[in-house]
């Protein structure tokens, strides 16, 4: 969740509320302190209502993931709690330090506060990563696409150059083990050639060339199917694990233009499709990089926070069969 | 040039379902959060397992060093789902002081006051914290819990007066009372002069030659400073000749807190032996006698003297011949009674009268240090009062000489140099105790203060001073019994036998 200048006015109650109730907390607790020999614990009538309620707050804090995943469970809007999961979530932190008394106790209240500790500070680097790592896959990856069907798009591009590719430098000759067929696959003369998405209007399918296909192959252009073999078509299906240069803008557009030295004019804008999806595929990579740490940490924050609240029952049991 | 796709585009490619697979990221994040729960709940039920149940691993801390043979089983003091505190904002809850019966189980807590409200009366768990930790101190209270009560004292008394004072707050000047000593009545009897007695020689050329003893002599010797050994030279006393602590140098476990009664064999006797008659120079009359008493010593003594003679005794033990032996022994030694009574009576009487006179008005015997009851005129008192001089002078604090060891007698006890009479108060004042008990500050250039200075310093709340405390009226555990019964786990057991 972005924090802003533009968004400011939306966190603003939550913050100031946090921050008066932090207040009033930390007063009530050090003037209950006052004159005693030690920290008031859970027991004392602010520890335990500050035991209370961040106990509540850690509730609704695991709320949210029922909220995000519930999607027909519409009560308020997913920003709204997000707001407020962050900043009730930063307010548990003074009430539970109060709570514990400033001693981390036997050995279920130390993980407890640990894990605590842990959970706290993975959501403050969860929200730090929020503020920049989007703006730059914004900037950076305008080709953005769903994470999860990276790979699924990929394979469609991948098909498509091969198409491509095929449709510009004829089918091979000499293949070993393969015929003409089997090399054109299903891009026999009845299948229609199409190069980028279908698109849909209402139960119409329109196609739409990324490029201007040639009628016939073009002579003495094996140079682009070799080049595309070796180097692109791994390069697609792999990304940057193919440990290809063409991750590498500078090194791509240099491969790409010694290539296209080798080329006849008309293969050309064939070419230059295949460079174009090259570079997707380096967007793709990065987005998939930011990707993950954007949504890495999650692995740390809510599986703590999962054992978090299962120890905080046990923790709830015993401190009030034993208080 | 190829045409970028627009979002549309790439929409499109998107199958409409994708969100029923949950990528990579977002797999191991599910998978990562049952493990935890797994491995959580693992912890907690591993524990169970346990000889303790768990109870080392739920517990809210360690005790303190006293009560950790019981960490393991948290119903010798708590009682379930009854809070240990007896706050009074937990006044509300049932049985707020359930818990104290598990803790009078080895502690007897005497009332602190019968003048005590018993609805403000706090249950122990209040006061003394456990799971502080193996060093933490169970009986270092926060001065509020004190001063709750002690800052407006009459308010917190069933009848609505103070036997004490009525306002104390803390441990300062105009904040604490000025220490109270014992009163009148409880101060003792004694005639002493400090100064004298501090004095070389004692005011009386008194040298290391005129004490008698040789044994007495010695002691008194090693205490004189190096030079000053020689017969010849001037007893010179300090405190320490008379006042000693109750653990002596070499005694183990001793507590040195307190200093031991004056002890009249221990510390007067070397210069102070009761000697009556210098014909009798190694007889002297046993302390703490009454007059009667000392009649019959004295009438002792001297019978003894004339039976000691050959030729009484003599007659007392040869038995007349030709006669049956048992019948005329006891005959002869009704006459020879007969005939010492008569002695007695002729000889002794005023002997004895004498000795009488000079041992009560005399400067050197009884006189010097007790006082008597007697009536006006009278030659023998009807009885010698005891000294009675008490060993703890403030009642209601305590106070440990051993741990201010470091410290000259006469930073505290100052008047002792120039006291001529037992009446004399020679106890510190609050201002001399205020010089290290308070915070630290600077005073004229130097830094001053910073020992401690809270109420339980000095002060204890259950009276139970060293078995003579006030109000101590029941010490030690209610129930001692055997080690099984002191083990953990008894308590349950015996909850269990007794069917609660």
């Amino acid at each position: 969740m972005l924090i802003d200048p533009r968004s400011w006015h939306q966190h603003r109650p939550w913050v100031l509320a946090s921050v008066l109730l932090a207040i009033l907390s930390t007063i009530w607790y050090f003037y209950t302190s006052h004159g005693m020999p030690y920290w008031p614990g859970g027991s004392s009538l602010p520890g335990f209502t500050f035991g209370v309620v961040g106990g509540l707050i850690i509730l609704f804090e695991m709320l949210l993931w029922w909220r995000k995943q519930v999607r027909t469970w519409r009560i308020g809007r997913v920003q709204v709690w997000l707001r407020a999961h962050i900043w009730l979530g930063l307010l548990s932190v003074p009430l539970l330090v109060y709570h514990s008394g400033f001693q981390l106790g036997g050995q279920l209240s130390t993980v407890l506060m640990v894990l605590f500790g842990i959970v706290i500070a993975s959501g403050i680097w969860g929200l730090a990563l929020q503020q920049f790592l989007p703006r730059r896959m914004l900037a950076t990856v305008p080709a953005e696409t769903i994470y999860s069907q990276i790979e699924h798009v990929m394979r469609q591009h991948q098909e498509e150059a091969e198409r491509l590719v095929l449709a510009v430098c004829g089918p091979a000759e000499g293949v070993a083990g393969e015929t003409a067929d089997e090399q054109t696959g299903d891009l026999s003369p009845e299948t229609p050639l199409t190069i980028g998405a279908l698109r849909s209007v209402g139960k119409v399918q329109g196609k739409v060339l990324l490029t201007q296909v040639p009628a016939t192959a073009v002579p003495e252009a094996e140079a682009l199917r070799d080049f595309y073999r070796e180097q692109v078509r791994p390069y697609l299906q792999q990304g940057a694990a193919s440990g290809s240069a063409l991750q590498l803008a500078n090194r791509s557009a240099a491969l790409f233009q010694n290539v296209q030295i080798k080329l006849p004019p008309a293969a050309h804008a064939a070419l230059a499709a295949l460079e174009g999806l090259c570079a997707q595929r380096r967007q793709l990579d990065v987005q998939a990089r930011l990707h993950f740490w954007l949504h890495s940490w999650l692995w740390v924050h809510l599986p703590l926070s999962a054992a978090l609240v299962l120890l905080m029952f046990v923790h709830i049991w015993v401190a009030l069969k034993y208080w | 040039m190829t045409a970028r796709e627009t979002g549309k585009q790439r929409a499109s490619r998107i199958p409409l379902d994708y969100f029923k697979h949950p990528d990579g990221i977002v797999r191991t994040k599910l998978t990562l959060t049952l493990l935890a729960l797994a491995a959580a709940g693992l912890w907690c039920a591993s524990g169970l397992f346990g000889d303790d149940r768990g109870r080392l691993r739920y517990s809210h801390g360690p005790l303190a060093a006293v009560h950790a043979t019981w960490e393991a089983d948290c119903e010798a003091c708590h009682v379930p789902f009854a809070p240990i505190s007896g706050g009074h904002w937990l006044a509300s809850f049932e049985k707020p002081q359930l818990a104290d019966s598990r803790c009078e189980t080895c502690h007897s807590g005497t009332t602190h006051h019968q003048n005590q409200k018993p609805s403000e009366v706090v249950g122990c768990g209040t006061c003394h914290r456990d799971h502080q930790g193996r060093d933490a101190s169970l009986v270092r209270m926060a001065d509020s819990n004190c001063t709750n009560c002690h800052q407006q004292l009459p308010a917190h008394t069933l009848d609505g007066t103070a036997a004490f004072h009525a306002t104390v707050t803390r441990f300062a000047a105009g904040e604490h009372p000025e220490f109270k000593v014992r009163p009148e009545p409880q101060r003792g009897k004694l005639k002493f002069n400090h100064a004298l007695h501090l004095t070389a020689g004692l005011n009386a050329s008194w040298q290391l030659k005129h004490i008698r003893s040789p044994e007495e002599r010695e002691r008194y010797r090693k205490q004189q400073a190096p030079g000053k050994q020689a017969d010849q030279d001037l007893v010179q006393l300090d405190c320490a000749s008379c006042h000693q602590l109750d653990g002596r140098p070499g005694e183990p476990r001793a507590d040195g807190e307190y200093f031991l009664p004056i002890n009249y064999e221990q510390q007067c006797r070397a210069c102070h032996p009761l000697t009556f008659d210098e014909r009798l120079p190694g007889l002297t009359i046993p302390h703490r006698l009454q007059p009667a008493e000392v009649r019959t010593f004295l009438w002792g003594a001297y019978v003894e003297r004339a039976v000691d003679n050959p030729a009484v005794r003599q007659r007392l033990l040869r038995p007349l011949p030709l006669r049956e032996f048992r019948e005329e022994e006891d005959k002869a030694r009704q006459a020879v009674a007969g005939q010492l009574d008569a002695v007695e009576g002729f000889l002794y009487k005023q002997v004895i009268a004498e000795k009488e006179k000079q041992l009560y008005s005399g400067k050197t015997t009884c006189g010097e240090c007790h006082y008597y009851e007697s009536k006006p005129g009278q030659r023998v008192p009807d009885r010698i009062v005891p000294t009675a001089v008490p060993n703890v002078w403030f009642e209601h604090a305590r106070f440990n000489h051993r741990a201010h060891r470091a410290v000259n007698c006469q930073e505290c006890h100052a008047p002792a140099n120039q006291s001529t009479v037992a009446t004399d108060i020679l106890l510190p004042t609050m201002n001399d105790c205020l010089k290290c008990h308070a915070p630290r500050r600077s005073e004229g250039g130097k830094v001053v203060g910073g020992a401690r200075f809270d109420c339980t310093e000095c002060h204890r709340y259950h009276n139970g001073d060293r078995h003579q405390g006030l109000g101590a009226a029941a010490r030690g555990a209610a129930l001692p019994g055997t080690i099984e019964q002191f083990l953990p786990g008894a308590w349950l057991k015996k909850q269990s036998t007794a069917g609660h």
